[in-house]
């Protein structure tokens, strides 16, 4: 919203801005201007002085014209400035006849676009300075030629004399949604007033003389429509404004384009409030009805397209059709043009939540609209701009007011509402003095009724539909007494300070991440939504996808997995640089779930709508096409994220195989026996459609943070006394069996050897069994993984270390030997039932 | 001395010195000194001797073993100094590049929410958090945001298509979900819908604080579709503006590491009431003005001010009993203002050469 400071100057008093604001503050008019309205809530994000290069510029009068006698196109005019006349050569082909009058820029002038008039020769003819147009001068839009003033301005005469808003500092205020009022030149003012202490005294306006027409307005939907001003004009003409409503309107960022619909706007930006005209020849009847349009009811706007309506929009329709979309755009058929001779000008208070609805149902979003969304004066306010506009009407556009109406709907009722000056103290840790709330409630025209010292009855004006409660007055007193005056002070019980605590899934992931940092990757954060092509790959099935209705860069699918995220990025290094590209996330994924999941508490209700939110972690391993990565590094990384929780996770056989990765590289990550993630290398299907180069390795790992159990504390066990004994064994086995099941066969073959039938040498005391690890579990080392000469095709030998131990003494090398050859034979008789090529080397 | 015994002293002599190892001479040791040493088994021989020649043999032996034992403890000693000699004799560079396991990061972003997440626990806020897919209840009407309000505009927003669960028919929630309609499914544009679902299951005192993503259709040099909120909420009898004003102040200092200004101007956000901004003197410039503020010498931090009453009753909360406040920062924001990052695409496009700089 741009505010003119020139504009709101009109708002006052003559000179009581000037004299307020300078009073207020030594700062520059810029900078005053920032800190005052910032300060009250009314960012100001921009400000711009404008028109400084207009000051030089002089009314001109046309003496004399020539062809220029080398061009066609230019002029050699002979300028009256006031003082002398001076030759200038003109390029314009609208120059005024002799005696016109033009904008001067003499030789000297610096234009507002910073180019310097100079003394020139333009193919020959001497030139002594420039005859403007309004875009030269940066005061209107119109380019097609140069600027005419009006006959009766004097030759010599300062255009900024002539047109006072010239120069300007023009603010740009960023006006937060509940402030309706401040969309207007009158509701900053009232604001700027009420802190400087200065009463409004806006322009006058003045009542017509004519009889209320009652017939010429009808409001057939009250609940849509809570006031309706009308006002018929008859024998006034459609012309060009005057100059010094251009440049407000210009100024302010919005186009010129006829007195009657620049007075329109013009009241728009006065008063915040929408008007609108219509042609009332073109009104079947001469008179209007407000109300909802019938369903599939055609109408065209303004801007020519053709709208199909339904039941829930208003307009404002004549005998026979639609003239406007109620508070969002004017119809076609009626639009004001160039012939146009009578008017039925508009002023209305239509329902805010009505008309958000049709300017959204149909893609609109005028100034109208913006306006009535927010709510607009429906009091005295919506009547004095209506005044504004016919009292500009009758002086831009002749004529006269021959009827008019003002008829009424349902109004909000403005509410009563009570102000405790305790409260007011128990909100902001502040009190606010009696006199000094009385002071700023008076300035923002609030009625107060003192019922008690402390307890005060107010009703707000009708330009504060915001003002609805009594946190809404206290929010008042705090604008304009000032935020600062608000100490700073701390009431959190120390106590209280040591009880906080973190969410324990947070706390995983947190804990995760570092574990995944420690193992040597960079963490990353993925956009959660993606293309759907890029979760093809994945087993979630189309319709458990959450997908987005309105998405952007055409990810329209929440991700169901984190990989294509970590691939995304893993395209976007590859092609950058050669560095390694090890890279973690810790996110959700996003599914609707299977069946129907009852929930808990007191958000069940809604809980029981929404997608299943899965927080994973996620990690990835670029290993190149040329290999000298280990796959077993994403293992690693997988189980040093888990230690850092307390948590011993192995790889196992997966219990089912993961589409998006390798069928013969992938594992499952255990922890106690539950499966708690998957590790592996990416499907090379992925590979190619993240198109990296044939035969990329990549791996991958995730750990579903739902499915990690809780943290362990260490418990320490007391360590043997005696030493153990190790004793190796080679095992060949088909690729195909996983190392995993051939430390699970041995280790079952343990239990089974020990419940076997109790030998003398078991019976003795220490008996010698199978030494367990540190963490309590059979020690069982895999130390080998040989593909070499000498094993069968298909086929690999695994070196494994077992270490046996006896509580009470030493083991001698033969009851070690004995009891390794047992747990031998019974785990290669286990394993042959599925694999049945194993056999001891 | 017998002859004997003197060669085999002299054989003694004339292998030690060529021993040049521990293992070497305890071979030698035990050649000539163990069970079936050659010096050992002269010593069995004294038995065959007249009687008269043992004593004085046996006495020669004794000397002979221990000028033996004398040599080999001299000659062990030597070897151990030799051995040190050179173990100290050794050079290495540690010099060269250190060797070090390869390097992670952490995301500056989690490096932020972690270090606001301990602030603000130290300050008595417990972390909270929500969903992601979010219904519009939570993140707009309890949140005094009606439906058709402008205030809805204030956030660009990502609808979520309603989903019919199979099997729902069997459940007394069915016609919930039969009833949802297109545009209640929600990304949520907050955190502030924690605020929500934290006072429907709590009861007063509260304090929380709920990091974590949101999204808005937004998407510039400046704006990212996905980024990132801290929302804090603090409910209990008495909780005033100057207690708003007082945390974040001492949030400020405890995060930036140092007292910064800070400025607190009126502003609307509809869940509060009254509102405001809350800006902090730009770190770079120190209020000067730079292109990281923008030449105004301030760094908007984001919104605050008291919970709005209406928030309060849609939450069971009496707001006659008791007040509250709340906040809103952007965590994107005050990651990028802190690490001077220059591109917001930055943040999510997971270069290395990015993230390796946050170690
Ligand atoms: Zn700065």
């Amino acid at each position: 919203m741009k505010i003119s400071h020139q504009w709101l100057r009109e708002m006052f008093a003559e000179g009581a801005l000037d004299a307020a604001l300078a009073a207020w503050s030594t700062e520059s008019t810029a900078v005053a201007y920032t800190r005052l309205l910032t300060g009250l809530g009314l960012e100001v994000e921009a400000v711009e002085v404008v028109g400084e290069g207009v000051r030089a510029i002089l009314v001109g009068e046309i003496r004399g014209k020539s062809p220029h006698p080398k061009a066609d196109k230019l002029t050699v005019v002979e300028l009256f400035d006031g003082t002398g006349v001076v030759q200038v050569v003109c390029g314009a082909s609208n120059l005024p006849p002799l005696g016109g009058k033009v904008a001067f820029a003499p030789v000297g002038a610096v234009l507002p676009g910073g180019l310097a008039i100079a003394a020139r020769e333009l193919r020959g003819v001497a030139s002594q300075g420039m005859i403007c147009s309004e875009t030269e001068l940066e005061i209107g839009a119109d380019d097609s030629g140069i600027l005419i003033l009006p006959d009766d301005w004097g030759a010599g005469d300062r255009l900024v004399d002539r047109v006072p808003g010239i120069a300007d500092t023009i603010l740009e205020l960023g006006v937060t949604p509940n402030r309706p009022d401040a969309l207007g030149h009158l509701g900053v003012a009232r604001d700027v007033g009420a802190k400087l202490g200065i009463p409004l005294r806006p322009p006058p306006v003045k009542r017509p003389d004519a009889a209320n027409a009652p017939g010429l307005v009808t409001i057939a939907a009250p609940d849509r429509c809570g006031r309706y001003l009308g006002y018929v004009l008859e024998d006034m003409s459609v012309q060009p404004s005057p100059l010094w409503m251009r440049v407000r309107l210009h100024r302010v960022g919005l186009r010129a384009i006829n007195n009657v619909v620049d007075v329109t706007n013009f009241v728009l930006m006065e008063c915040g409030q929408p008007l609108h005209a219509f042609d009332r020849d073109r009104l079947g009847e001469g008179r209007v009805v407000v109300r909802r349009a019938g369903q599939g009811e055609p109408m065209t706007t303004l801007d020519g397209t053709q709208k199909l309506l339904t039941v829930d929009d208003l307009v404002i329709a004549d005998a026979s059709a639609p003239q406007a979309l109620a508070g969002v755009m004017g119809g076609a058929p009626s639009m004001v043009h160039a012939g146009t001779h009578t008017l039925l000008l508009e002023a209305a208070w239509f329902a805010p939540a009505g008309v958000r609805a049709t300017a959204r149902r149909h893609g609109y979003a005028t100034d109208s609209s913006y306006r009535f969304e927010r709510g607009v004066d429906h009091g005295v306010g919506l009547e004095r701009a209506s005044l504004r506009a016919l009292g500009l009407l009758l002086e831009l556009a002749g004529g006269r007011c021959t009827a008019w109406t003002d008829v009424a709907g349902e109004r909000p009722q403005q509410p009563t509402i009570p102000l405790r000056l305790p409260r007011v103290t128990a909100l902001l840790g502040v009190e606010v003095p009696a006199e000094a709330a009385r002071a700023v409630l008076s300035g923002l025209e609030v009625q107060v009724r003192e019922d008690s010292p402390e307890a005060w009855t107010c009703v707000a004006p009708t330009h504060r539909p915001d003002l609805q409660r009594e946190v809404d007055l206290i929010e008042e007193l705090m604008r304009f007494h000032g935020l600062d005056k608000v100490p700073a002070c701390l009431t959190v019980p120390v106590e209280a300070r040591a009880a906080a605590h973190s969410d324990p899934i947070t706390e995983l992931g947190d804990r995760l991440a570092e574990g995944l940092r420690d193992a040597g990757l960079h963490e990353h954060v993925a956009m959660a939504f993606v293309a759907e092509s890029k979760i093809e790959f994945f087993t979630v099935p189309p319709d458990r996808r959450v997908r987005v209705e309105n998405p952007m860069r055409a990810a329209g699918v929440m991700r169901t997995h984190m990989l294509p995220g970590l691939l995304d990025a893993l395209a976007h290094n590859i092609v950058r640089h050669t560095r390694p590209v090890r890279l973690f996330e810790v996110g959700r994924t996003y599914a609707w779930p299977e069946r129907h999941v009852p929930k808990d508490g007191p958000t069940a209700a809604i809980d029981v709508l929404l997608p299943r939110e899965r927080p994973v972690a996620a990690a990835l391993i670029y290993a190149g096409a040329k290999g000298g990565v280990d796959a077993r590094e994403i293992t690693g990384a997988a189980v040093q994220a888990l230690a850092r929780v307390g948590l011993r996770a192995r790889p196992v056989d997966p219990p089912a195989l993961a589409a998006h990765l390798h069928p013969g590289v992938q594992a499952a990550l255990a922890v106690d026996g539950a499966i708690v993630g998957e590790a592996g290398e990416v499907h090379p299907d992925l590979v190619r459609a993240w198109d990296l180069a044939e035969g990329t390795r990549v791996f991958y790992a995730e750990i579903d943070l739902e499915a990690v159990p809780p943290r362990r504390t260490a418990t320490a066990r007391d360590l043997p006394r005696f030493p153990s004994t190790a004793r190796d064994l080679s095992l060949e086995i088909p690729l195909t069996l996983s190392a995993a099941r051939v430390v699970a066969a041995l280790t079952a073959a343990v239990s089974q050897v020990e419940a076997g039938p109790r030998t003398e040498a078991k019976a003795t005391a220490g008996e010698v069994r199978l030494a367990t690890d540190s963490f309590g579990e059979p020690a069982v080392e895999v130390l080998e993984d040989y593909r070499g000469t000498g094993v069968p095709a298909g086929h690999r030998a695994l070196l494994l270390r077992l270490h046996y131990a006896a509580e009470q003494r030493s083991v001698t090398d033969d009851e070690a030997q004995a009891l390794h050859n047992a747990i031998i034979a019974a785990a290669c008789e286990a394993l042959r039932a599925s694999a049945p090529t194993v056999r001891p080397r | 001395m017998p002859a004997r015994l003197a060669t085999q002293l002299a054989a003694f002599q004339e292998a030690l010195a060529s021993v040049d190892s521990e293992a070497a001479l305890y071979e030698l040791q035990v050649a000539y000194l163990g069970k079936k040493g050659t010096v050992t088994a002269l010593r069995g021989e004294m038995g065959k001797l007249p009687p008269d020649q043992r004593k004085g043999f046996g006495a020669e032996w004794n000397r002979v073993r221990d000028a033996i034992e004398a040599e080999l403890e001299a000659r062990r000693d030597y070897l151990k100094d030799q051995a040190r000699r050179l173990d100290l004799a050794r050079v290495e560079d540690l010099t060269l590049p250190p060797l070090r396991p390869p390097a992670g990061t952490l995301h500056p972003l989690s490096q932020t929410r972690r270090r606001l997440s301990e602030s603000f626990q130290r300050l008595g806020f417990s972390l909270a958090v929500g969903p992601h897919v979010e219904h519009s209840k939570y993140n707009f009407d309890d949140l005094n945001v009606p439906d058709n309000h402008p205030a809805r505009d204030m956030a660009d927003t990502f609808f979520i298509r309603p989903h019919r669960h199979p099997g729902l028919d069997d459940h007394g929630d069915n016609d919930a979900a039969l009833r949802l309609r297109a545009g209640e499914l929600v990304l949520r544009t907050h955190t502030s819908p924690v605020q929500v679902r934290t006072m429907l299951t709590q009861k007063p005192p509260i304090r929380i604080v709920a990091i974590g993503t949101t999204f808005r259709c937004d998407d510039d040099a400046t704006h990212s579709p996905m980024f990132h909120q801290i929302e804090g909420l603090y409910v209990d009898r008495g909780v005033t503006m100057a207690d708003l004003k007082a945390t974040l102040m001492d949030f400020t200092r405890d995060f930036y590491g140092r007292r910064l200004d800070v400025r607190f101007r009126p502003s609307f956000f509809p869940f509060v009431e009254p509102g405001a901004e809350f800006d902090i003197g730009c770190p770079f410039c120190g209020g000067d003005g730079c292109n990281l503020c923008k030449k105004t010498g301030y760094i908007e931090i984001g919104g605050c001010g008291m919970v709005h009453p209406a928030v309060f009753e849609a939450c069971g909360i009496d707001p006659e009993v008791y007040t509250g406040w709340a906040f809103g920062f952007g965590v994107d924001r005050m990651t990028m203002s802190q690490h001077a990052v220059p591109h917001l695409r930055h943040m999510f496009e997971g270069d290395v050469r990015f993230l390796e700089q946050f170690s």
